[in-house]
C-alpha cells in the first residue's frame, strides 16, 4: 500500500555506469598528468606595456626633491612578518661576471649588493639571499614565498639608522630574463628588492630555473632603540636541520 | 627725515643684497647629486643619468672606457644617458658628471646579464617526477575500479 504510492527507488543498476564515468573521468585525468608531466610547460611572455615615462625615468622622480639619507650600509634584514632576521655581507660580480650571492655553507646570511644604494639612498637597494643551499635545507631566504604585500621589511644600517619598507609586489622571473629596468632601476622614493630563488630546480646546472623578486618600497627611518638592537639574529643553528 | 632717509636708504639695500646673496646661495651650495636608472644592466642597457642640481650643460663620462655623454639642462637639473657597449665588461664603474666645476659621481654595474644563483637545491622536489607519479597513481587506481566493475557484471550475468 505504501509503496505503490512510492516511486520505487532502485541504486543498484544506476551505480555501474556512474561509477564507470567517473573511474573513466579519473582515468583520463590521469593521463592527462602523466602526459603534463613528461612534456614541457610551453613558456608563455606577457606582452610589454612601455610606460609613458620611458623617455624620461626621472619624470616620476625626483632624487634630490627631498632629503633622503646619506650612504651607510646596512648590516641586518628583518622581516618579523616570516621571521627573518639575518646579518648582511656585502656582494659585488664574481668572476663571471654575475651576481655574488652568499656563500653555501653560511645559510643564516643575506647580502647586499654593494655598489648600489643602501639603505634610505634615492635609488634600489639590492639583497639577495639562498632558498636552499646544497645541505641545510631551507635558507635564510626560505620563507620569502610566504610573505604579502604590505608586509613590513626592516632594515639597520650601520649609522644606527632603521628604514623600513612596504612589500609592494612579488614576481618571479627566468633568470635569463630579469628585468633589470625594474629591478633596479628608480622608484619615486627609495626601493628595496629581495633576491632569492624559485620555480624549478635543473639538476644538469645545478641551479634553479627562476629568480623570485621581492619589490618593497620606502615608509620611512627611524634610530634603533634598545629593543631593535637586542632583537637576536637567526644563526646558523636555526637551519640546522 | 634727512637723517633717516639715507638709512632707511642703506637698510634697504642691506636687505635687498643680503635676499640676493641667499637667492644665488642657495643653489649655489645645494649638493649635485648624480642618480642612475637602472643601477645596474648588461651590454645594450640604456642608462638614464640625472645631475640633481646641476643649473647647467653637463658632460658625463664612464671611467675606464671610452663612453661619454652630454646632459643638457632640463629645469635645474642635467639628464643625460648612455648604453652599455660591448666593450664593457662586467664589472663595476664610475660613472662621473663635470658640472661646471664641480664633479659627482654614481656607480654602475655591468653584469653578464642573468639572474643570482641563490639556492643549492636541497629542498627542491622533482615536482614533474611527482606529477607523473600521482597522475600514474591515478590511473591505476581507475583501471582497477573499472576491472572491479566488469568482473562484477561478468558474476551478475
Amino acid at each position: 500500500m505504501h509503496e505503490t504510492r512510492q516511486p520505487v527507488h532502485r541504486p543498484e543498476p544506476a551505480f555501474r555506469p556512474v561509477a564507470a564515468v567517473v573511474l573513466s573521468i579519473v582515468l583520463a585525468g590521469g593521463l592527462g598528468l602523466m602526459l603534463g608531466s613528461v612534456v614541457p610547460m610551453p613558456s608563455l611572455r606577457m606582452p610589454h606595456f612601455a610606460s609613458p615615462f620611458d623617455d624620461d625615468p626621472f619624470a616620476v622622480a625626483d632624487p634630490a626633491g627631498r632629503t633622503w639619507l646619506d650612504r651607510s650600509a646596512p648590516t641586518r634584514v628583518d622581516i618579523a612578518a616570516v621571521d627573518v632576521h639575518a646579518p648582511l655581507t656585502g656582494l659585488g660580480l664574481d668572476y663571471e661576471g654575475n651576481f655574488e650571492v652568499p656563500r653555501m655553507w653560511r645559510p643564516h646570511e643575506a647580502g647586499w649588493f654593494e655598489p648600489g644604494p643602501t639603505p634610505g639612498e634615492f635609488g634600489p637597494t639590492v639583497i639577495m639571499g639562498h632558498v636552499d643551499t646544497e645541505r641545510s635545507g631551507p635558507a635564510v631566504f626560505f620563507p620569502l614565498k610566504h610573505l604579502d604585500e604590505g608586509d613590513t621589511i626592516e632594515l639597520t644600517r650601520e649609522d644606527g639608522v632603521i628604514v623600513t619598507y612596504e612589500v609592494t609586489a612579488i614576481e618571479s622571473y627566468a633568470k635569463d630574463r630579469l628585468p633589470y629596468e625594474d629591478v633596479f632601476g628608480i622608484e619615486p622614493a627609495p626601493a628595496l628588492r629581495l633576491i632569492t630563488c624559485g620555480g624549478e630546480f635543473d639538476r644538469e646546472s645545478g641551479d634553479y630555473t627562476e629568480n623570485l623578486v621581492v619589490f618593497a618600497s620606502y615608509t620611512g627611518h627611524r634610530d634603533a632603540t634598545e629593543q631593535d638592537r637586542e632583537r637576536p639574529l637567526n644563526g646558523p643553528a636555526h637551519f640546522r636541520d | 627725515m634727512r637723517i633717516t632717509r639715507p638709512i632707511r636708504g642703506m637698510l634697504a639695500a642691506l636687505s635687498l643684497s643680503a635676499a640676493l646673496v641667499l637667492a644665488t646661495a642657495a643653489p649655489a651650495n645645494a649638493v649635485i647629486t648624480v642618480t642612475l636608472t637602472p643601477t645596474a644592466g648588461t651590454i645594450g642597457t640604456r642608462v638614464d643619468v640625472l645631475a640633481a642640481n646641476c643649473d647647467q650643460d653637463a658632460t658625463g663620462d664612464v671611467e675606464g672606457t671610452d663612453v661619454s655623454f652630454k646632459l643638457p639642462k632640463n629645469d635645474n637639473h642635467a639628464l643625460g644617458d648612455f648604453t652599455v657597449t660591448e666593450k664593457m665588461e662586467p664589472a663595476t664603474y664610475t660613472v662621473a658628471v663635470t658640472c661646471g666645476p664641480d664633479t659627482a659621481s654614481a656607480k654602475f654595474t655591468v653584469t653578464a646579464g642573468t639572474g643570482a644563483s641563490t639556492g643549492g637545491g636541497s629542498t627542491a622536489s622533482q615536482a614533474a617526477t611527482a606529477v607523473l607519479w600521482s597522475g600514474a597513481a591515478l590511473v591505476v587506481a581507475a583501471a582497477v575500479g573499472l576491472w572491479m566493475l566488469r568482473r562484477r557484471d561478468g558474476a551478475a550475468a
